[in-house]
């Protein structure tokens, strides 16, 4: 097998979520012949339980299969998978820098979207060369030549060309493998030079410790070399070098500049081989790093508790783990009157806060409780300083408070005609500032809007997919802060204040926001005994309220026979319910309630 | 488990040892079994079904005859089903059989259960001559609409002439099951049914609310929403509606969903028409039950019969759904849970007598909650308090029972 580097291919591929990126990528792996098709499982890269259920790409994983093209040479492919959701720009980021070229997937029916413009861009700045493929052309709505055009017009790239496939059917794929092949440039970098790779991502293994991806650019690594970690200086000695196969890895010699693969050494914590890192030869550093990625920092803050608060040391272990993988996943402890001890996380979006408490619920089997998430606002003060507020429990005494600011992102949304007055209504109802509107046909617009980005957290994806019927597609980066008038929305359940459920809000909307979350408590908490008043205030000042009204009646039918135990299974049943609940003050609150929040805008 | 709790589970001495036992005989038979019953009971598939369970409840009564001798009999209850179903000769051959193994003297409360489209002249006289002194009969309603649609067999009429007929027939301890919260009932034909009962001038009346359960065909009814129950409101009016009209009149309710004519608390004296045997499980008290799926409680040992007709009559006593010597704490639970029933509650020192330890040092922390919340009250009582559910407590005991458990 021919491995010199004009040989090999570092690619990933790129799309809007469900264009096919994860069926291609499974065609790729299957035409390659390192896996037989009885041996498929569907979607191999996804090997995440809950990946598959969702349907959708959460790590970036690597694989390296052997093409034979038809010039009758060998080709080595290492293919790196790219999440496809806006949430994961990052993660897409870290596996762009590891490739020298990309392939876009565009659904020949759908046409460009704006994840599709979003990952290109983004593939761009890392200099990479993207080809396109027009993909479910099987589809009885597909016009690929349409799309092709657009691919053209809008995004600027050759796309006449373009292999046009269904990755489902399995048609057309010969022609991506060759178009990889001879459009995907063979890796630059001199095997003789420093050592110097790109950490790209990492993994924890019980047996094997910290498993460092790498892409190497310069040099030659191999078992027993000693190895620096450029950003903290640490030095180890590698213990295996080798490349992914798919969903497991094989130890190989060495890895040379081109090379995608893994290295081992007694690393026990992840933190060590930071994502991003360059590693370079103890004995023969190279003289600067790579630019390696902007660190990002996490938009959206909740807080996440046991709902039993033994498993506090089993959540912070947890989530110590995840961290291990997911270094954009922060978290630091806090503690709520209402939920005891727990800890304030930071997330990259609302899909990576629900992947992540789904992870730590079903893999780490903790039950939790979450509070409504929120954005970090700045809250200038009168002394003059300012503070990041992420708990809305933290903020200041009015009096304290000089002005506040709001995160901002600027959006791009692209929506048929047909629905363009729904969406600027929604984006009008979010308190969005238009910043542009550019027909990139007859029928598709492209918006472009400034909106809050506490707006855009909770719900505004649904509300998007709703009021177009699926038909709009959506992107946003973060712009800035902005000066708002914002207050914080207190909650009292049975007259006692309740942290966990305080959120800061538009000051125009507290008093909607506020009626509508009482509503919904009122119907998450139980009746009790007693009749429990729900308020919510702003400053102190009530501003709506709810009576969850007392059980009045409550009783068991005939007690027949003397068959006491089956009565007894009853209150038992009854007992158990109640142990499911946070005790606020005399008031059992179900954990369901503190997400109440995010379910303000459901019908 | 508490330190208390640890304690409490050592101790194994218990105190109570009464010489007292009642009997419940089970007959799972049925004209037709109504629509929202979930006990054990069913149409017989023919006659010889009576007699061949009928030898095996006397087989069962043998195998304990050891246990019961010697003791004394305070009640025994024929429930179901529907015992009138069966031949009376049946009915006479099992309390036989009781005599035979356990003295029963006059005092002693002999009841069955009766549905009123089930009896004739002759029958009663049967049952008046081998002993029954207490019946209990199956009204439920005195609107001929709602008994259709709870299934009854019976009508209005029949309910009036059946308790005539064992008034005259010579059984003046009657008492008389109705139901609340039923597809079509009205505050007003709520009414009708109580002025129809009281005017019966029974001594003892039953006042259940319709429970929809899991499995019945009323269940599926509901779930596709075609049942016109009363909604929840109106239901917790028609239950106090019930409360307040009994207790207007001579009734004084004494249990969660009974009634009698009684002088008061303990009354020895006076008239008391509570019903003994019920009394005795909520008091804790031993009892056997034999039949299918009959439940036991010899001290702290519980069993269950099978409730598989077939492996039951096969080995009589044999085969069990439930066969456990009761914890401390379950027991102490139960006795919290079958003594708040009654409107008396319980004794303080009576917990202390049961289970050797003091109940605050189990329960005073619960206790308290509920004398806050205004569910119960505690009140000295000559040497000793009594603690028992005020009425908005017992309206929601399930709330504040399920607070006993551990």
């Amino acid at each position: 097998m021919n491995s010199s580097q004009d040989h090999i291919r570092n690619f990933c591929i790129i799309a809007h979520i469900d264009h096919g990126k994860s069926t291609l990528a499974d065609r790729i792996l299957e035409k390659t012949g390192l896996l037989t098709e009885r041996e498929m499982q569907d979607q191999v890269l996804d090997n995440m339980d809950l990946e598959r259920e969702r349907g959708i790409t959460i790590k970036s994983q690597a694989v390296r299969t052997v093409y034979t093209a038809k010039n009758g040479e060998e080709y080595i492919f290492n293919l790196i998978d790219t999440p496809g959701h806006v949430d994961f720009n990052y993660e897409v980021s870290r596996s762009l820098a590891a490739c020298d070229g990309a392939v876009l997937v565009v659904d020949s029916s759908q046409g460009v979207e704006a994840q599709t413009l979003a990952n290109v861009y983004l593939a761009m700045d890392h200099d990479l060369d993207v080809f396109p493929v027009l993909n479910k052309i099987d589809l009885p709505s597909a016009d690929p030549e349409r799309v092709a055009e657009e691919i053209e017009d809008v995004i600027g790239i050759e796309a006449m060309d373009a292999p046009r496939i269904s990755a489902k059917a399995g048609t057309g794929i010969d022609e991506v493998l060759e178009s990889i092949v001879y459009k995907i440039p063979s890796p630059k970098g001199s095997p003789d030079e420093p050592l110097k790779c790109l950490i790209f991502d990492s993994l924890y293994d019980s047996y094997k410790g910290v498993i460092v991806f790498i892409r190497v650019f310069d040099g030659t690594v191999k078992a027993g070399d000693r190895i620096k970690f450029m950003a903290n200086g640490m030095e180890e000695e590698i213990i295996e070098t080798g490349c992914f196969g798919a969903g497991r890895f094989i130890p190989c010699e060495e890895l040379s500049a081109g090379a995608v693969g893994y290295i081992t050494a007694s690393i026990k914590d992840v933190r060590e081989a930071r994502v991003g890192d360059t590693v370079t030869s103890a004995g023969r550093p190279c003289l600067e790093a790579l630019p390696g990625y902007k660190k990002v920092n996490p938009m959206v803050y909740c807080g996440v508790y046991p709902a039993d608060t033994r498993d506090y040391p089993n959540l912070r272990e947890a989530l110590e783990k995840l961290q291990l993988n997911d270094a954009s996943l922060t978290f630091e402890p806090e503690t709520s009157l209402a939920l005891g001890f727990g800890f304030r996380c930071g997330f990259l979006g609302l899909l990576h806060l629900d992947i992540v408490v789904e992870r730590l619920e079903r893999e780490y089997d903790l039950d939790l409780v979450t509070t409504a998430p929120g954005v970090v606002y700045r809250v200038y003060k009168t002394d003059g300083t300012m503070i990041e507020l992420t708990n809305p429990s933290n903020l200041p005494e009015p009096s304290e408070i000089d002005y506040m600011e709001e995160p901002v992102v600027s959006a791009e949304i692209m929506v048929s005609s047909e629905y363009l007055g729904a969406i600027i209504g929604l984006c009008q109802e979010r308190r969005g500032i238009q910043t542009g509107m550019e027909y990139l046909e007859e029928t598709r617009v492209l918006l472009k809007y400034d909106l809050p980005l506490n707006e855009i957290i909770y719900d505004f994806f649904d509300a998007l997919k709703s009021r177009s019927r699926g038909y709009a597609s959506f992107d946003y980066e973060m712009k800035g802060y902005v000066r708002s008038e914002l207050v914080k929305l207190d909650i009292l359940i049975n007259k006692e204040y309740v942290d966990a459920l305080s959120f800061i809000v538009f000051k125009g909307s507290a008093y909607a926001r506020g009626s509508k979350m009482c509503e919904k408590l009122k119907g998450e908490i139980p009746r009790h005994l007693f009749e429990i008043p729900i308020q919510a205030a702003v400053g102190g000042k009530v501003i709506a309220r709810e009576t969850v009204k007392a059980v009045r009646k409550d009783v068991l039918a005939k007690c027949y026979g003397g068959d006491i135990t089956r009565k007894k299974k009853l209150l038992e049943k009854q007992k158990e319910g109640k142990k499911r609940m946070r005790q606020i003050g005399s008031v059992e609150v179900p954990k369901e309630a503190f997400l109440s929040v995010l379910k303000l805008d459901e019908e | 488990m508490t330190p208390v709790m640890e304690q409490a589970k050592k101790e194994t001495e218990k105190p109570k040892k009464s010489n007292d036992i009642s009997i419940y005989v089970h007959i799972p038979f049925c004209v037709r079994k109504c629509p929202y019953c979930d006990f054990n009971s069913g149409v017989p598939s023919s006659e010889d079904t009576f007699f061949y369970y009928t030898d095996a409840i006397l087989k069962e009564l043998d195998l304990n005859s050891e246990l019961l001798a010697g003791r004394k009999l305070v009640s025994v209850y024929i429930g179901g089903g529907t015992p009138s179903v069966m031949p009376s000769m049946c009915m006479g051959r099992i309390l036989d059989r009781i005599s035979d193994i356990i003295h029963v003297d006059d005092d002693t409360e002999i009841t069955m259960e009766v549905n009123p489209g089930t009896v004739n002249k002759y029958k009663i006289n049967d049952y008046v001559k081998m002993g029954i002194n207490r019946i209990s009969l199956g009204g439920q309603s005195a609107v001929d609409e709602e008994l259709r649609a709870l299934g009854r067999i019976h009508t209005a009429k029949d309910l009036k002439e059946a308790f005539d007929m064992f008034y005259w027939g010579g059984i003046d301890n009657i008492s008389v099951d109705i139901m609340t919260s039923i597809p079509y009932q009205t505050p007003d034909s709520l009414i009708t049914t109580l002025d129809t009962v009281t005017g019966l001038h029974p001594r003892h009346i039953s006042a259940y609310s319709l429970i929809i359960e899991q499995g019945t065909p009323f269940y599926d009814k509901y779930m596709y929403g075609n049942l016109a129950l009363p909604s929840e409101e109106d239901s917790y009016y028609l239950y106090k509606l019930a409360q307040q009209y009994l207790t207007s009149k001579d009734y004084k309710r004494y249990e969660i969903s009974n009634y009698a004519i009684y002088d008061g608390k303990g009354a020895s004296s006076g008239k008391d028409f509570r019903c003994v045997h019920n009394l005795r499980y909520w008091s804790r008290g031993d009892y056997l039950g034999v039949g299918l799926s009959a439940a036991s409680l010899i001290g702290d040992h519980r069993f269950t019969n099978t409730n598989e007709l077939e492996s039951y009559v096969s080995a009589p006593g044999r085969f069990r759904s439930e066969d456990m010597i009761l914890q401390t704490t379950d027991a102490m639970a139960e006795f919290m849970f079958l003594g708040l029933r009654k409107t008396d509650g319980f004794m303080i020192s009576d917990f202390e007598r049961d289970f050797g330890m003091p109940i605050d040092e189990v329960y005073g922390a619960v206790m308290r909650r509920h004398i806050d919340a205004g569910v119960a009250e505690r009140v000295k009582e000559e040497d000793d308090e009594r603690f028992y559910l005020t009425d908005t407590g017992l309206d929601v005991s399930n709330q504040v029972m399920c607070e006993y458990l551990f």
